[in-house]
């Protein structure tokens, strides 16, 4: 059991006095149960923080050059999968305290994070959407209109609200935020509320002015506030990541004025052929459980294609890669409305008489396969549930268009004749997925993916184009 | 599944329900607690049957790597999730032959959800009917005045409530008792006058005992009804509120201040208070007396674990977890079934803490709603 009281709280609150001691305290809960609490703040208190760091970011913008940013963001990041630094182990534990996974799967998350937070990365990702790091501090000439400099920069403020059930993507969006040069103010995810914390701490060792850019704690969503009004009003862009219910909130409270960029609910499908190897089937074992299914890119739907006489023999592997998965990565964490939901959905499919249902998966429910032998769409976001179809050909997925378009993320294709795949993925970008990749490879998406089917830094910042003086 | 050689599956289930009605109808007489052989020996003995001759149960108890040879006791019996009774229809022997057809609210998955429980012999569920109530509801006296604020059954209802109401009626009911549908014709509104006025008056001037049957939601309405006319009076000791189904979902209703409220005016103590725990996929009931968080206790064919519902290991008396039901009274479908509520062991009783809420989905996984709807 961690004991979460020896964690920093999860807040994040530069431009409070350093006395400050709250009156009041918010209580959470993780998704695994586990307990913390930030304090409430006054009017007052969140427009003095929400005033500190645009004070903060707007004098970096003076001080730092966006290498600078990177190379103190990636430094404070990296300490975060560093075992031999305090805010290494401080992450370790809080990932397991927040979903109850294991040390070596949550070792694992901000390994794999990790790779996605160093200085070449940042510097490709900027450069692959802004084409040049200086971009972001001084006008610079456009090359693709002659005689013209261009310059891009975020809002003074950007109000970040951030997600909790991929562990890791909140640090990431929360330094995407700084490269523009934006103060960010978060909204931390109950689900897993500490990491941003301890990023910002790591960063403040690496470089003060730029930790006192950003503040980050947690209110009720249901309860927002007076915290989450004064940081909306001073926001020049609002990002939210997550389900449903924090979209629709984010839409109702931000004003028409301010731009809001979603990052809404998807699911992730896969397509296995007749040519499915047990890589490929490991690999999507590894994809599964790498966030229980809990993220847009978890490979919730599979369809195996052409497979009425092998179906049985496609699940038995796959449920013994699955297997094999959940041993190397430890113990698996359940909550009990999922719990009981996962025996409610293999009930259904164990007592069907129809459709070829068969439901499999050890009675502990460390994973469960749901399979139909005719085309189908539902899927529900239970831990390591993969809902599995049988078709007999790619366009029986076509005719799931009502159901499908516009939902999907990330499709895995393995396994598939060329031409086959090639057909595949036509029907994918038919569809709107956002990216078309392999199992083993759709719980990770490279840095620089267009999320959502967007860019990663555009839609943060505002370009200004620099015309020539007119020489008279 | 080969039946050829052995009893038809209709005389060996008539012979495993008879004589189960009968051992109700002993204990009713004699209300002590069979020991625990008595209850493995017949649970055992119904699991035998329903294994053989109950497909669905049967494919289920295959897929789950069960049969009787592995089955030790009544607790290794594999419990059948209430989604199966939404999946399929779970009786001994061909559905055809199911005298009575009841089906579920659908208050957690939605109408569209609703499951069934097809019931084999209507004698099973009025034998385990009858007994629990006379001692729980109506002090063990053979008849009462009874007063049912509900709709009548008729099988195009298909609701278990309203049967088990109509029978209580039927076998238990004195001379005056009556069963009004709450908002029907007969219930007064056009008259402005509360439904049940006669039965009341009745049994406060002739000094008999009147249980007043109804749902938490229908007793609540009623209420509202009698402070509205004014009606205030003192019925008779003995008599009994018996509320069941609790608030579901009706925002902002309270059991202890409906039932409260209502005993209050009818001027009964807490005491004469009782609520009633049933569900559609059992024949067996539960009863708790009094106001506030109910210790529900039922007969001795009725046991129940609380468990874990990750692993479905048997929580230690007083932690939560969810509620798993073996209710011999289901000779003719499923004995042992698995709920998706919430409870703990106090005891020889149970406490109810309500429905299990469906999992939220964590942060940018698809809600499931939206793909559902999406199929709509």
């Amino acid at each position: 059991m961690i004991d979460t009281d020896a964690l920093p709280g999860p807040e994040w609150l530069p431009g409070l006095p350093a006395d400050f001691d709250p009156e009041n305290r918010l209580d959470g809960t993780t998704a695994a149960g586990a307990t913390f609490w930030v304090p409430q703040l006054t009017d007052a208190e969140a427009v003095a923080v929400a005033t500190a760091v645009r004070s903060a970011a707007l004098a970096a913008r003076g001080t730092h050059r966006v290498a600078d940013v990177v190379v103190a963001a990636a430094r404070a990041a990296g300490r975060l999968a560093d075992e031999s630094d305090p805010y290494g182990r401080a992450a370790l534990e809080a990932l397991q305290a927040a979903t109850g996974c294991s040390r070596s799967a949550a070792a694992e998350l901000l390994d794999r994070n990790a790779a996605g937070w160093t200085g070449p990365v940042l510097s490709a990702l900027i450069r692959s959407e802004l084409g040049e790091l200086a971009v972001l501090d001084e006008p610079r000439p456009d090359p693709d209109r002659p005689g013209r400099r261009r310059r891009a920069v975020g809002p003074p403020v950007l109000h970040l609200v951030l997600a909790g059930n991929v562990p890791g993507v909140a640090v990431t969006a929360v330094i995407r935020a700084l490269i523009v040069r934006s103060a960010v103010l978060c909204k931390l995810p109950s689900s897993e509320p500490w990491l941003v914390g301890l990023f910002a701490r790591a960063l403040h060792e690496e470089d003060p002015a730029l930790a006192a850019t950003l503040a980050a704690t947690w209110w009720p969503v249901d309860v927002p506030g007076p915290i989450a009004h004064e940081w909306i009003k001073r926001s020049g862009k609002v990002v939210v990541y997550g389900g449903p219910d924090a979209v629709r909130g984010m839409r109702t409270r931000t004003p028409p004025s301010t731009p809001l960029v979603e990052y809404g609910p998807r699911a992730g499908a896969v397509i296995l052929g007749p040519e499915v190897t047990e890589a490929d089937l490991s690999g999507l074992a590894r994809d599964a459980c790498a966030y229980d299914q809990a993220g847009c890119v978890s490979p919730r739907l599979v369809y195996l294609l052409g497979s009425q006489g092998s179906a049985g023999s496609v699940l038995d592997r796959l449920g013994m890669a699955l297997g094999e998965e959940v041993r190397r990565l430890g113990s698996v964490f359940t909550t009990d409305e999922e719990a009981v939901d996962i025996r409610a959905a293999r009930a259904r499919y164990q007592f069907e008489v129809t459709g070829g249902a068969r439901a499999i998966g050890p009675a502990d429910l460390a994973w469960t396969l749901l399979y139909r032998s005719r085309p189908g769409g539902h899927s529900e976001p239970l831990p390591r549930v993969l809902w599995v179809y049988g078709i007999d050909g790619l366009e029986e997925l076509a005719g799931l268009r009502g159901v499908l378009e516009g939902r999907l993320q990330s499709l895995g294709i393995a396994g598939l004749p060329e031409t086959d795949r090639r057909r595949a993925e036509e029907l994918a970008v038919e569809l709107g997925v956002s990216r078309i990749t392999s199992p083993g490879a759709m719980a990770w998406p490279p840095a620089d993916w267009r999320h959502d089917g967007r860019m990663q830094l555009l839609p943060l910042v505002r370009w200004t184009d620099l015309e020539a003086a007119k020489q008279d | 599944m080969n039946e050829t050689r052995r009893t038809p599956v209709s005389e060996a289930h008539a012979a495993l329900a008879a004589r189960f009605e009968a051992a109700f109808a002993a204990w009713d007489a004699d209300p002590r607690a069979w020991s625990d052989d008595t209850f493995e020996t017949r649970a055992l003995e119904a699991f035998g049957l329903q294994f053989e001759a109950n497909r669905p149960y049967h494919r289920y108890c295959r897929a789950v790597g069960r049969t009787p040879d592995d089955v030790a006791s009544w607790r290794d019996i594999p419990p059948a999730p209430t989604a199966a009774f939404r999946a399929v229809e779970l009786i001994v022997g061909d559905p055809a032959d199911a005298e009575l057809r009841f089906r579920t609210s659908g208050t957690t998955a939605g109408a569209a959800a609703r499951g069934t429980h097809l019931v084999r012999r209507s004698e099973t569920y009025r034998a385990s009917l009858i007994g629990p109530f006379r001692h729980a509801v109506l002090g063990g006296r053979r008849r009462s005045r009874i007063l049912v604020l509900h709709p009548p059954f008729a099988p195009s209802r298909d609701s278990s409530l309203a049967w088990m109401f109509g029978t209580v009626l039927d076998d238990l009911g004195a001379p005056g008792s009556l069963c009004i549908e709450p908002s029907g014709p007969d219930s007064g509104v056009a008259r402005k006058t509360p439904p049940g006025m006669s039965a009341l008056e009745s049994a406060a001037g002739t000094g008999e005992p009147l249980a007043i049957l109804g749902t938490t939601l229908a007793l609540a309405d009623w209420l509202g009804r009698l402070v509205a006319a004014g009606v205030r009076l003192e019925l008779p000791e003995g008599s009994r509120v018996m509320d069941t189904g609790g608030a579901k979902g009706r925002d902002g209703l309270e059991r202890d201040a409906a039932i409260g409220g209502l005993l209050d005016r009818l001027g009964l103590s807490e005491q004469a208070a009782v609520n009633e725990f049933g569900m559609t996929e059992l024949l067996s009931q539960r009863y708790g007396g009094g106001l506030g968080r109910q210790a529900l206790r039922g007969p001795p064919w009725l046991r129940t674990r609380v468990l874990d519902p990750v692993n479905l290991e048997e929580r230690p008396e007083g932690d939560e977890g969810i509620l798993c039901h073996y209710d011999l009274a289901n000779v003719g479908s499923v004995v042992a079934v698995l709920t998706e509520d919430r409870g703990r062991a106090v005891g020889d009783a149970v406490e109810w803490l309500g429905r299990t809420p469906g999992a939220t989905p964590r942060g940018c996984s698809l809600a499931t709603a939206e793909l559902l709807e999406a199929q709509r």
